[in-house]
């Protein structure tokens, strides 16, 4: 069940929060939590329900180690504990995920011929097996309190944030499950939560599903681009993917302000970045919030020198390429930040202040060219994009009546005109896209400053009446709701 | 609290009345370039055959048949009035046959070269078909159920009227040689779709098959229509429509599911002229999509239909003879 679907929105959501609110008003809180437990399973199921069962023997033994952890015990046997449970959690990740990237590479060097497990990767698992690695260290460090397995099992998988985040730390949210305030109805935060919910729901149904059909018919549709044409395709898919992500994250904030929880935020206008680490700062910042946490810190972080810092980071961003996807151009693509990083922390020991607009350029530019490698399903994709994008394969000009006429003199400096890979029409739209959303992620608030100076008037709720009949429109007529794009890591 | 209170209630309130203005407005205005093209098309086809007072023959389909049959042709080589009503494979099949019956008499003849899509399709209504109805004939808008008709409303958007309005410039060159209403002769045929556009013919595939051989609503219809057109005296025959020849037309699943068409309609008693094979042409000899013949395609097409309507007339006067 997609928070874009007509189901989730019309009969899921509205059940599930009315339920939840007439049993804490009638003092049923614990059956409450079990109730909002049982419908983020149900809510899990939705898409295989084959994946129960993974979720909740994972939610069961990671519960169980973290009452291990709990307790008083010798550090040493403590420490043991927290080793087994993280193991355990990087095993199953990495049986789901791995197995075939791993039996495949060793088939490509050892040339042996090992058969593929072709297991499909259940739902959700980077986020909820990071989020239990997360909770025990936590747990280990004595950060958490004793909460029963409900309070626990509502920490996993809670409905708004379990697919893909933001990606919670049990100190945050454990106590807003508890605190007895939060159990009845906040207009407040219902207004809060429709505000955002529905930017999201916008940015992805609106904005982002637009951008992905260019960026899907360039990346695995076509088999050459010029340079124009590979331009769209990558500031497309720069596009979707931000919108596609910040739009289910906002998403997730405004449902879970139904429910009185506040999640973490997640985006903060990310390509207003100056530089590479001030990117990192702004984009899915819970998960560089976990890779700080509980990967750079514990390898040294920047205590232990210049060098071992960049070796550090270099590391940090190789996991991060690793974890989003089991495959070399995800882990490239991990590998070219990490690059970034080191090359961005030596450039800072020169003190040498950049100008804001170069900086801006380089640093966008940057992050565009490497979704490219995020996007691509293999080298040959990315490399395709890659040429275009350089000229490789020539500049040519959709071959519009309009334009053909009134620019046919650059025929004679080498630019041909031609068919692009998407119609004459979308070649209009994606363009125009592309500047208006293009400076709306430079100039624009984003949706948690505009969330904090929301008026409370008529004026307010129509303009946000109009953009969710807009966004309904747009789910009603279209036939295909499309997954958001971080379903898949 | 009652300001946020009072502040969810008026975004209910708001999106109720943007629902009502928005459906009013595009219920009553919504148009487009292809819309528009449909009924200049349909009115001047209809007013020619319905101002026919001799016993008839008439084609109907998609648009294969509009650029594949010049029934001008047909008129002279037989001697008996024969006019093309054919228009659009979108209107679907409902539209089709339910406008056909409107304009076909007892001892009329009509022959219906359906696009493969229809034949394959299992949708009871089109949109096309609703919003030409919507706008143009209210009197049979009950043609269309009432949820198909709150969906097809809602496809329509303000974005795609511009967007359709916007595209039609562009491509202006196309529209202006092949899409016009004032290309249709006096008896309902295309004209003046002379040449083979490579670019536009360049990304063709045969024809997509479906999941399941099975009776889809449009076979179902065509029966139907069958069994209409023997209570109303009306001769009906059923044809492959004319599209591009590919190679895999010639191998498994192709050949599977021709023969099922076949057999069913032999199963059906529907009259068939020719088979699938008989109706595949050359690349050659289209002119835009692999549906539209250009006009030499258009020639040969239309002789060998009047070959065959002389044989089966020579038939029917054979066995009156004896």
């Amino acid at each position: 069940m997609l928070f874009n679907s007509l189901e989730f929105l019309f009969i899921f959501l509205p059940f599930v929060f009315i339920v939840y609110m007439l049993l804490n008003k009638n003092k049923l809180i614990v059956p409450a939590t079990i109730w909002l437990t049982l419908s983020s399973l149900f809510f899990y199921s939705w898409w295989n329900i084959l994946y129960l069962p993974l979720i909740l023997i994972s939610m069961i033994i990671n519960f169980s180690i973290g009452k291990q952890l709990g307790k008083d015990r010798t550090l040493i046997s403590r420490k043991s504990v927290l080793i087994i449970g993280i193991t355990l959690n990087v095993m199953l990740l990495g049986y789901y995920k791995y197995s075939d990237f791993f039996i495949e590479n060793i088939n490509s060097f050892f040339t042996t011929n090992m058969s593929l497990l072709n297991l499909a990767l259940p739902l959700a698992i980077s986020f909820f097996t990071f989020q239990q690695i997360a909770y025990l260290v936590d747990a280990y460090k004595g950060e958490t309190k004793d909460y029963n397995f409900w309070t626990y099992a509502l920490f996993v998988s809670f409905f708004p944030q379990l697919i893909a985040g933001p990606i919670v730390q049990h100190k945050e949210i454990m106590p807003q499950f508890t605190n007895i305030r939060n159990k009845f109805i906040n207009y407040e935060n219902i207004t809060l939560g429709t505000y955002i919910f529905s930017i999201g729901l916008f940015k992805k149904v609106v904005i982002a599903d637009t951008f992905g059909v260019w960026a899907t018919n360039g990346f695995d549709n076509t088999e050459i681009l010029t340079f124009f044409e590979a331009w769209i395709v990558s500031l497309s898919y720069t596009f979707q993917l931000y919108f596609d992500f910040s739009g289910y994250t906002d998403m997730a904030i405004g449902i879970s302000l139904f429910f009185n929880i506040k999640l973490p935020i997640n985006f903060n206008s990310p390509y207003k970045a100056l530089n590479i680490q001030d990117f990192w700062k702004r984009w899915h910042i819970t998960l560089g919030r976990f890779l700080t946490n509980y990967i750079y810190i514990p390898l040294g972080g920047s205590r232990k020198g210049q060098l071992r810092t960049y070796i550090n980071v270099l590391l940090v961003f190789l996991i991060s390429g690793f974890w989003h996807g089991a495959g070399w151009t995800f882990i490239f693509w991990g590998f070219l930040h990490g690059l970034a990083m080191v090359v961005n922390r030596f450039w800072q020991t020169f003190n040498i202040k950049m100008n804001s607009i170069l900086a801006w350029f380089i640093t966008f530019n940057f992050v565009n060219v490497s979704w490219v490698f995020f996007r691509a399903e293999t080298w040959g994709d990315a490399l395709k994009v890659f040429n275009g994008m350089f000229g490789l394969n020539g500049i040519a000009l959709p071959d519009v009546g309009i334009v053909a006429n009134k620019l046919n003199f650059l025929v004679n400096y080498g630019i041909v005109f031609k068919a692009f890979f998407i119609d004459d029409m979308s070649v209009i739209k994606s363009l125009i896209s592309i500047a208006i959303f293009g400076l709306g992620c430079i100039f624009m608030k984003n949706s948690l400053e505009m969330k904090k100076e929301l008026k409370i008037n008529f004026v307010s709720s129509f303009r946000l009446a109009i953009m969710i009949f807009i966004a309904l429109l747009c789910i009603y007529s279209n036939q295909n709701i499309s997954e958001f794009l971080y379903f898949n890591f | 609290m009652k300001k946020h209170k009072k502040f969810i209630l008026n975004i209910f309130l708001s999106l109720i009345g943007i629902t009502i203005i928005y459906t009013f407005l595009i219920f009553n205005y919504y148009t487009t370039i292809e819309l528009l093209w449909v009924n200049s098309l349909k009115e001047k086809k209809d007013t020619y055959a319905a101002a026919e007072d001799e016993i008839k023959i008439i084609f109907t389909s998609g648009s294969n048949t509009l650029f594949g049959v010049r029934t001008s042709n047909i008129t002279e080589e037989l001697g008996v009035p024969t006019y093309n009503l054919a228009i659009h494979a979108a209107l679907g099949v409902d539209f089709i046959l339910e406008e056909a019956k409107e304009v076909l008499r007892s001892g009329d003849t009509v022959i219906i070269p359906m696009e493969y899509s229809i034949l394959m399709s299992d949708e009871s209504s089109n949109k096309l078909a609703f919003d030409y109805y919507r706008l143009f004939d209210n009197n049979n808008l009950n043609r269309i159920n009432s949820l198909d008709r709150i969906r097809f409303i809602l496809q329509n958007s303000p974005i795609n009227a511009l967007e359709h309005t916007a595209l039609a410039l562009q491509v202006k060159d196309v529209t202006e040689v092949s899409y016009k209403s004032s290309y249709v002769n006096g008896n309902g045929d295309q004209t003046k779709h002379y040449e083979f556009s490579e670019e536009l013919l360049r990304n063709v595939e045969p024809i997509k098959l479906p999941d399941e051989m099975k009776e889809t609503v449009g076979l179902k219809k065509i029966k139907e229509f069958n069994v209409w057109c023997n209570e109303n005296n009306i001769t009906f025959y059923f044809m492959y429509p004319s599209t591009i020849l590919f190679d895999e037309y010639y191998q498994k699943p192709y050949t599977n599911y021709f023969n099922f068409l076949e057999s069913y309609f032999t199963k059906n008693n529907v009259s068939v002229i020719g088979s699938p094979y008989d109706s595949f042409y050359d690349i050659s000899l289209f002119h835009d999509t692999n549906y539209h013949l250009n006009e030499k395609g258009m020639t040969i097409r239309t002789e060998y239909i009047a070959k065959q309507l002389n044989a089966l007339k020579e038939k029917e006067a054979a066995s009156k003879g004896h």
